[in-house]
């Protein structure tokens, strides 16, 4: 019914085209209009709607009265035509749907009756009033109903695309708590309350998604919604495959949700076919009340041929061999990944026995992986099948892997119902609030902003203080109170709770120790812990990464646990709390911890440090976080690869944030997060070299001072270094890294500021330090965003803009440059572009 | 062939010369430009892309970028980067009058519609330039880079170069990573 579905809006796409191409007095064009419609009816009577076969009995009259020249205003007619492809979209549609056509003929046929002389004598019942021509802009004659055949007629995003763009959020919050929800189910089937919370979101989405069109999702939802109806009127049991069901249709819907954002955003066309066939099977299937046997949806799958084709694609299989092992599958066998291989001839029977003797032994290896590592079967060619399986959807050879080790799974749910049930899993209802959108929301933050600057402004303007009126004095106090209060309240609105980005680990933990087959506990502790609106999104990804690394690399397998006298359950923990103006963040896990020896090792074999570098322990540790390291022996598609720990240290560099690890061999291994408080506003202390001014974060300052004479000292007649107290620190000359011309050359006659980042200290010689401002941090942009030394702009008090300096930057910069000349402007940096004037 | 309406025209847009093909091409040009001076020669902008234009104002300069980014400016509480295009296109620096001004422009990049001001001599006008006006570049081979160019009109005897402005701002050159 699908495929013929989309054959026939092909067709009547097609329809609309030529309609649109047509010229009234070419034969030629004529003509081939009139086959369309032809071959439109043919497929039409398949689908036995009687209005549609009126319709375009209708057209054809219509078009031969025009060939025959019988018709008095051929534009006319073939206005009508383009009426009558309208309202065939329009029954195709409501097909799609699953609805009735309730649209109104009686206009199409009077005009029919008019134009072209058409009197159709079957009767038709006229329907209530029509709502599917209301539902498109009104069509003024000239212009047919046609859209371009990349779009989905489905739906018209020409109408109010704020409808669907709000459509698009709330759906992804539904799926949100769907996710939570189901997770809870699992450890507990019985649970009504649950089901219903797992219900009402798939109603909801399939509701708003029918009214908007929206075909692919109103279908897919509608069927999941069905299957959970069943659930909760107790006609089918919550099983562990219904959940996985669930969770595979979820999946599917996201990506739907996505296409149709992408779709909206940058106009890219919607898939026509997601594949969801094979899906809505099994949930037929289990809607019939069989617990499906493990292999059945297998079988079920390949009798429609989608593997077959995908093998014969990869040029792996030929379509004989398909036939050969569709008819093997008939005969009941089961389809194993390492029968498969044996078929393809890829390994030997011997070799498989073997692989599989060796799986039994060491039980949580994939036989993929046994087969790779004696050397029976290319890693490319197994990768390459499980990724076209993720990518497709469909469940062959790593369903059945997963089915494999079943057991493991099985015992995985069943464990996880023994212990303690997840956190709530209704996110808290937001029973008094409102949704807004964030660009709003920034915009007040920002001018808030601004309003602490004038308002500072007028505080300090020397005309106004020069008064020396009390009531003045104390009125301008009250006004920078308020302020200050406003601007906290401001950014009070952009923290949010980290819970939401916690929940989402919840699915991700429970689909991570099914595939690794170990048994996860995840707990989390301070999800009201809030943090700035602009991290809770970057923050994410490297969460996620640092999860999969503690269950990949972390957690031990169950038998190894107990030898260890652990529990057989790993456990990890989350938790979020507010320490001194930071957000910190914590993943702990009680697994093998770190390897500290093999860290070492590979660092050393890599060049990253000396065989003879003494580092301590911390600094071991954190030496995984340099890119293209990684001590896992082999790589799974979950980690390993070494890219992880470097991108994610450099995600929080950007948060302005800071993250480390620490271990203890065989308890564990925990991971600390520091970001700040909020990202727009610091306390700044402003600089001032030559005729610029510059930024520097008040956090980062630690003194400032006038060197003597004594405490200017030089290296090799090169590098400069001024004595701190008992330190010899080096200097940095801000106006030759800056470009910033000024007269002050002399370290004695300069003011010297102390910066310190990251254990670093460094002395930076100014001009003056002109005085402390708080500043509100203006990104820099796409154009400027790559300047190392800079961490941003602002405005200044004067409304000229200041440049926030970047102390980490400042100091890499500065380390690259000892050993340039001390000659004041940067003509290096010109030439290095090989642009402007020559 | 006879007339039929809007649709045959466009299908089978005749013109006197019968270049068919290329007329329509440059067709997609025709519409409103801001144009401007730089070095006495006349540039063009679409229209829609321009935000305002306001007079000269103090630069912030910012280091390690390339000499063409002058550097920012606060437009009202915003801070956007600017672009001198003398230097962009090589032409000689000249001193900054009072007749110089920015334009602020909207232009679209990987992550987003940005805002940023080029530097330019003088702003002329705001034209009408229809398809007929407009030619396409000519090539002048390895030499010239020209794939920023819209084309070339001619209009009351000057020829205004159309720039595609976007081309113009999101050259690799305008975001490389600083040297060290």
């Amino acid at each position: 019914m699908e495929t013929e579905e989309s054959k026939l809006k092909d067709r009547l796409d097609d329809l609309s085209l030529g309609l649109v191409m047509v010229d009234p007095d070419n034969l030629i064009s004529l003509g081939e209009l009139l086959e369309k419609i032809e071959n439109l009816a043919q497929e039409i009577g398949e689908l036995g709607s009687r209005e549609a076969g009126l319709i375009l009995t209708g057209l054809n009259k219509v078009l031969e009265g025009i060939i025959l020249e019988q018709v008095r205003d051929k534009v006319a007619a073939i206005d009508l035509i383009g009426q009558g492809v309208s309202l065939l979209q329009d029954i195709e549609r409501s097909l799609g749907a699953g609805a009735p056509f309730g649209g109104d003929l009686s206009g199409f046929l009077a005009g029919l009756k008019a134009e072209a002389n058409v009197e159709l004598t079957d009767s038709v019942t006229l329907a209530e009033p029509a709502k599917a021509p209301a539902e498109r802009a009104e069509p003024s004659p000239p212009v047919p109903a046609s859209q371009t055949p990349a779009e989905e007629p489905a739906a018209d995003f020409s109408q109010d695309q704020e409808i669907f763009f709000s459509f698009i959020t709330e759906s992804l919050e539904h799926i949100e708590s769907i996710e939570v929800n189901i997770v809870t189910l699992e450890q507990d089937p019985e649970d009504k309350n649950t089901i219903n919370s797992v219900f009402r979101p798939f109603h909801t989405i399939k509701g708003v998604a029918g009214f908007l069109n929206l075909r692919q999702i109103h279908h897919l939802t509608h069927e999941v919604e069905n299957l959970l109806d069943d659930a909760r009127n107790e006609r089918i049991k919550v099983t562990p495959a219904l959940i996985d069901l669930v969770l595979d249709a979820v999946d599917l819907l996201k990506k739907m949700i996505n296409d149709l954002r992408n779709s909206l955003d940058a106009g890219r066309p919607i898939p026509a076919d997601y594949g969801e066939t094979g899906l809505i099977e099994r949930i037929h299937i289990l809607q019939q009340g069989d617990e499906p046997k493990v292999e059945e949806p297998v079988l079920s799958w390949l009798a429609g041929k989608k593997i077959g084709d995908i093998l014969v694609d990869q040029g792996l299989l030929t379509d004989d061999e398909l036939e050969a092992v569709l008819q093997a599958q008939e005969d009941g066998r089961l389809r194993r990944l390492g029968e498969i291989l044996v078929e393809r001839g890829i390994i030997s029977a011997a070799g498989l026995e073997e692989a599989l003797r060796l799986q039994a032994e060491v039980k949580d290896k994939k036989l993929g992986e046994i087969l790779v590592e004696t050397g029976r079967a290319e890693s490319a060619v197994i990768s390459s099948a499980l990724k076209d399986q993720e990518n497709l959807r469909e469940r062959k050879l790593g369903e059945i892997l997963i089915r494999d080790k079943r057991t493991g799974a099985r015992e995985v749910a069943e464990a996880l119902r023994e212990q303690k049930k997840a956190p709530e899993g209704v996110p808290a209802a937001a029973a008094h609030s409102v949704k807004i959108d964030t660009i709003k929301l920034d915009n007040l933050v920002d001018l808030v902003g601004e309003l602490v600057i004038a308002q500072s402004l007028i505080a300090s303007n020397e005309k106004i203080r020069s008064l020396k009126d009390q009531k003045v004095v104390r009125d301008l106090n009250g006004m920078a109170r308020i302020t200050s209060e406003l601007q906290r309240t401001a950014m009070g609105m952009r923290m949010v709770p980290i819970r939401q980005t916690f929940q989402k680990m919840i699915r991700l933990v429970r689909d991570l120790s099914r595939k690794s087959g170990k048994q996860v506990e995840l707990t989390m502790s301070g999800e009201e812990t809030e943090i700035d609106r602009n991290m809770v999104e970057a923050i994410y990804d490297p969460l996620v990464h640092m999860i999969r690394n503690s269950v990949d690399h972390g957690l031990e397998p169950p038998e190894l646990r107990a030898q260890k006298g652990k529990p057989p359950d790993g456990r990890i923990h989350l938790r979020a709390f507010h320490q001194g103006g930071n957000v910190v963040i914590e993943i702990e896990d009680d697994g093998q911890g770190l390897n500290m020896a093999k860290i070492l090792a590979k660092a050393v074999e890599r060049g990253l440090i000396g065989p003879d570098d003494h580092l301590s322990d911390a600094a071991v540790y954190n030496l995984i976080f340099l890119p293209g390291f990684s001590t896992a022996e082999k790589i799974t598609d979950v980690s390993g690869r070494g890219v992880g720990m470097d991108v994610v240290k450099k995600t929080i560099d950007k948060l302005s944030g800071k993250v480390e690890i620490n271990s203890r061999p065989d308890e564990g291994s925990i991971i600390t997060i520091r970001l700040p408080l909020t990202l727009a506003i610091i306390d700044g202390i402003i600089v001032q070299v030559g005729q610029n001014r510059y930024i520097l974060p008040t956090t980062a300052i630690h003194e400032s001072f006038r060197p003597q004479p004594d405490d200017y000292h030089t290296v090799k007649g090169q590098g400069e270094m001024i004595k701190v107290r008992e330190n010899l620190l080096p200097l940095i000359r801000l106006n030759e890294i800056l470009g910033a011309e000024t007269s002050v050359t002399d370290p004695t006659k300069a003011l010297v500021v102390v910066l310190e980042n990251e254990n670093q200290r460094r002395c930076v010689m100014v001009d003056e330090v002109l005085g402390k401002q708080e500043v509100v941090i203006k990104n820099l942009g796409q154009v400027l965003k790559n300047v190392r030394t800079l961490a941003g702009s602002s405005i200044l008090g004067d409304g000229r803009v200041g440049l926030i300096l970047d102390v980490a930057g400042l100091f890499e910069v500065s380390d690259g440059f000892s050993g340039r000349s001390f000659s004041g402007r940067n003509e290096s940096l010109d030439n290095d572009w090989g642009m402007g004037p020559t | 062939m006879t007339d039929q309406g809007t649709a045959a025209d466009t299908r089978s847009a005749k013109t006197e010369t019968g270049r068919k093909d290329e007329r329509t091409g440059l067709l997609e040009r025709e519409g409103k430009y801001l144009t401007f001076e730089l070095a006495r020669e006349n540039y063009g902008l679409e229209i829609l892309k321009v935000r305002e234009i306001i007079g000269m104002m103090d630069i912030t300069a910012v280091p390690q970028t390339p000499a063409f980014v002058k550097g920012l400016i606060n437009l009202r509480g915003k801070v956007i980067p600017v672009v001198d295009l003398r230097l962009k296109f090589g032409l000689p620096v000249k001193e900054y009058t009072e007749r110089t001004a920015i334009i602020v422009v909207e232009i679209r990049m990987a992550s987003g519609p940005v805002q940023m001001g080029i530097v330019v001599d003088t702003v002329s006008e705001v034209m009408n330039i229809v398809g007929q006006d407009i030619e396409s570049t000519p090539n002048f081979g390895a030499r010239l880079k020209t794939d920023y160019i819209l084309g070339m009109a001619k209009v009351k005897g000057r020829v205004i170069i159309l720039l595609d402005i976007d081309r113009v701002l999101t050259d690799e050159e305008l975001t490389l990573v600083s040297g060290a």
